[in-house]
């Protein structure tokens, strides 16, 4: 019959093993919690220089940002566990008592990461974003989350520092809630962001094909019809001059022309019949208002891809830009004085169209 | 086609060496008009061969590589230039595309300098302009 037998150590060489066990084992905590700490604090930083950019009005890359909620929580997690491993090893968790009360504390911890998700997903949809006249995608977001989170770690690192432990569970479980918040608010983005990139417009409603040359006047004019729902007399149309149509009627004599409009009391009343005879607007009782040719150009949600270019030959300078929006395409030729928009057929060589001198 | 990525001191240093002025009328080459001559002889002008050597562009005799010497040479004093700007989901990219000669070469601004890409045959400049069109300014 075989029988174990302990080991007998002589009690020196046994106080001599147990230190150094216990050596070690101090030593590798104490790693662990100085690279928590260290993630900790390095977020901190990355959050305080992203809010940074938020003010600059700097567009975050949005899948970069969801790495910092995955980086928060998985810290947190490694710091339970350290918390665990070390109560277990005190023998505090022979009680029956202290098991319900660790119980307690591992369901509050999923309270927190289900009621941080649910806030974050109700909260995503209120940012605005949509697309921009060139394809890109605007972010109206302030960062106030952002800020929210920054002062939930300011809050957990001054608490971390301190030697109470009740306050460092509850400013760990705030911590939670505030990654798990920001972690689903960012899914939701970021879902949303991609879906927005990967859509394409539209493009024109169908009608007669566009084919026009308008002086810049006309064409300042031609933007404030389609920006009106109702008819405008020439006199309000000074009032109603608003920032150029940025996808297809700017040219680089908008200011001037708009000067003119506003200081020469016949020319608002030019420009618009300039219009009516190109068949662009109709003139009424009422006013003038877009017919319905230019009425396609008010259709168009975001250009896709815009594609401009400016040739020099010899003494010769000219500029043209390619408009791609959904499956139709303009090409617009942009002069000091003149605006020419033609849509090209899907037969036409655009690239060739676009180059030729 | 070959695709060079030279710095400013070195590009100013290539058409020293061929004794082209630094910006040469050519509005491609303007961010050269900052950049401080390299005197010959110089620890400045030792670094910038030892770069290019690195690279491929110096020939063993201390001459710049002449296929690019030739591209900046364009790029000084081109007959024709395009311009070509893409403005679409992934931001705005410009590229120069310089010809001369029957031949072309692209430009790209960088930080530090330029990137160049040569020799394009003047009659593949259409079908350029439709790959960059379809694939951004860095499409090959």
């Amino acid at each position: 019959m075989l029988v174990s037998v302990p080991l007998a150590l002589p009690p020196a060489l046994a106080k001599i093993v147990s230190v150094a066990i216990m050596g070690f084992t101090f030593v590798v905590v104490l790693f662990l919690k100085l690279c928590y700490s260290t993630a900790l604090f390095a977020t901190l930083a990355e959050i305080t220089r992203r809010i940074a950019l938020f003010r600059q009005g700097k567009r975050p890359a949005v899948r970069a940002l969801l790495l910092l909620p995955v980086v928060v929580l998985f810290c947190s997690a490694v710091l339970f566990a350290l918390n665990l491993i070390r109560l277990f090893g005190a023998g505090y968790a022979k009680t029956s008592v202290f098991l319900i009360f660790l119980g307690l504390r591992i369901v509050f911890l999923f309270v927190a990461v289900a009621l941080g998700a649910g806030i974050g997903l109700l909260l995503a949809p209120r940012i605005p974003m949509g697309r921009d006249r060139f394809g890109g995608v605007i972010y109206r977001n302030r960062g106030r989350y952002l800020a929210f989170w920054l002062a939930t770690f300011s809050l957990c690192g001054f608490f971390r520092l301190l030697p109470w432990g009740f306050v460092t569970y509850w400013s760990i479980w705030f911590l939670v809630l505030a990654a798990s918040l920001v972690t689903a608010l960012h899914w939701r983005l970021y879902g949303r962001y991609r879906n927005l990139r990967l859509s394409v417009g539209p493009g024109l409603s169908s009608g007669e094909p566009l084919n026009c040359a308008l002086s810049s006047r006309e064409a300042v004019a031609l933007s404030v019809l389609l920006q009106s729902r109702s008819p405008i007399q020439p006199k309000d149309l000074v009032q109603r001059l608003m920032q150029p149509d940025v996808a297809l009627l700017a040219h680089p004599g908008w200011s001037f022309a708009v000067q003119v409009l506003a200081a020469d009391a016949g020319a608002p009343k030019s420009a618009l019949d300039g219009l009516v005879m190109k068949g662009l607007a109709a003139g009424g009782r009422l006013g003038y208002s877009a017919a319905s040719t230019a009425q396609r150009l008010a259709s168009i949600g975001h250009v896709d891809l815009a594609v401009s270019l400016t040739c020099k030959e010899g003494g010769r300078c000219w500029t043209r830009v390619l408009h791609q929006i959904g499956s139709s395409r303009i090409l617009a030729e942009i002069g000091p004085e003149t605006l020419i928009l033609r849509e090209l057929s899907s037969r036409d060589d655009a690239m060739a169209a676009l180059s030729a001198p | 086609m070959i695709e060079s990525r030279l710095t400013l001191a070195e590009a100013r240093w290539i058409l020293q060496s061929m004794d082209l002025a630094p910006a040469a009328e050519s509005p491609l080459l303007d961010p050269l008009s900052s950049v401080p001559e390299v005197p010959a002889g110089s620890p400045a002008e030792k670094k910038t061969k030892r770069g290019l050597l690195s690279r491929g562009l110096l020939t063993p005799a201390g001459e710049p590589n002449p296929l690019a010497a030739a591209a900046l040479a364009w790029l000084a004093s081109p007959e024709k230039v395009w311009c070509l700007s893409l403005f679409g989901p992934g931001g705005a990219e410009v590229v120069h595309l310089a010809f001369r000669e029957g031949c072309a070469v692209e430009c790209r601004r960088e930080r530090e300098g330029f990137r160049l890409r040569y020799p394009l045959p003047e009659e593949e400049a259409e079908s350029w302009l439709d790959l960059r069109a379809s694939g951004g300014v860095r499409a090959r």
